[in-house]
């Protein structure tokens, strides 16, 4: 069984060429038959080459002869064809050239066709200024609290410096 | 220079710039190899005949569209194998009990290449045709497995596999008795593999 992928791996080497590995080698030391196996598929390359010539022998020259006959009617070698244009780079940049337009088309729009609540208020007749101050009142709801709050910190920082009274940049009696 | 000494590739280009003779020339160096390669593929003598007489009519025709990067011999034997196969199709088509027969020889065939085993691609015509095939293109023609599988329109490892197949059964037929040579042959090998 292993026999028949070492034998695999030397059919392998000789057609791409490559050194056998090293397990490979030391079984076909060991092994008789796939040393013989080694021994003829190396050897089959130069007898393959070398008997071509008399095999060739067998074939009737008279065909060739008649090749070369139907080949004097015909009419010579076509023209050469208009090659057709590679897919790919026409294929990019008609995309490019597609993106390209439809960002065109989208800087190009008036903005007023975005529908945005502003727009539909300054359709209405409500100025922007007006309305973001109606917004601030909305949205502080404690602005007077914060307002009292502001007083009060202000009056007891008073309180705490006309007790303390410390008078910076004097010097002390 | 003789016309041996003349490689694929110039008389190629000369083909293309009108040059007949040199046409002519890629016939003789072409026919004998296409027809050994397909002699086991198609039915009949006949039927091979028509078929290199068609594979070089295409190649005369469309030799401005050979691309020299690759070989003349790809290129060639390219266009003989797909027009084998369509012609296997319409035969299929007008007969359909048409089924391609594998070469298996008789038995007195087999005591004749017995005899003439002397030859390797004697012997190598008893493979299944596929496997022969790939020999061919290997050795004949000094093809490489990448090659190979594009000429036979299969991947590179079915063409490994084919090529390890062919040398397997070739190895078994000549350890059998009655062949004069043992397996390894007679021709002097440098080799490749420092063990051996």
């Amino acid at each position: 069984m292993f026999c028949s992928i070492y034998k695999w791996y030397i059919s392998r080497a000789l057609d791409s060429g490559k050194p056998l590995s090293g397990p490979v080698g030391r079984h076909i030391r060991r092994c008789a038959s796939c040393r013989e196996f080694a021994q003829f598929s190396e050897s089959l390359e130069n007898r393959c080459v070398k008997d071509v010539p008399g095999f060739l022998d067998s074939y009737n020259k008279e065909l060739n002869e008649k090749i070369i006959s139907v080949l004097t009617t015909q009419q010579g070698p076509k023209s050469s064809p208009r090659r057709k244009p590679a897919l790919v780079p026409v294929l990019t940049a008609a995309s490019a050239l597609l993106v390209i337009s439809i960002g065109i088309v989208w800087l190009v729009l008036p903005s007023s066709d975005e529908i945005t609540p502003l727009n539909q208020l300054s359709q209405l007749g409500i100025s922007k200024t007006s309305f973001e101050n109606v917004l601030v009142k909305i949205d502080s709801p404690f602005e007077e609290e914060l307002f009292e709050l502001k007083q009060t910190l202000k009056s007891t920082a008073d309180f705490l410096l006309s007790r303390i009274n410390i008078e910076i940049g004097e010097e002390p009696d | 220079m003789t016309a041996k000494q003349v490689s694929d590739e110039e008389l190629v280009s000369k083909a293309t710039a009108g040059s007949q003779t040199s046409f002519e020339e890629l016939v003789y160096r072409y026919s004998p190899r296409l027809f050994h390669f397909l002699r086991y593929k198609v039915s009949s003598d006949q039927d091979i005949e028509d078929l290199i007489q068609e594979t070089f009519l295409k190649a005369f025709q469309n030799i401005n569209r050979f691309n020299p990067d690759f070989k003349f011999s790809t290129w060639l034997y390219t266009i003989a194998v797909r027009l084998s196969i369509s012609d296997y199709r319409s035969s299929r088509t007008k007969d359909p009990s048409f089924i391609p027969i594998p070469h298996s020889p008789e038995p007195e065939e087999i005591v004749i290449q017995k005899e003439e085993s002397q030859n390797i691609w004697i012997l190598a015509r008893t493979l299944k045709t596929e496997q022969y095939e790939a020999l061919w293109l290997r050795y004949a023609e000094d093809m490489s497995v990448k090659e190979i599988a594009k000429v036979m329109k299969k991947t590179q490892i079915y063409a490994r596999v084919l090529l390890h197949r062919a040398r397997l059964n070739l190895a078994k037929r000549l350890s059998q008795p009655g062949y004069s040579e043992n397996a390894t042959g007679t021709v002097p090998v440098k080799h490749k593999f420092s063990f051996l």
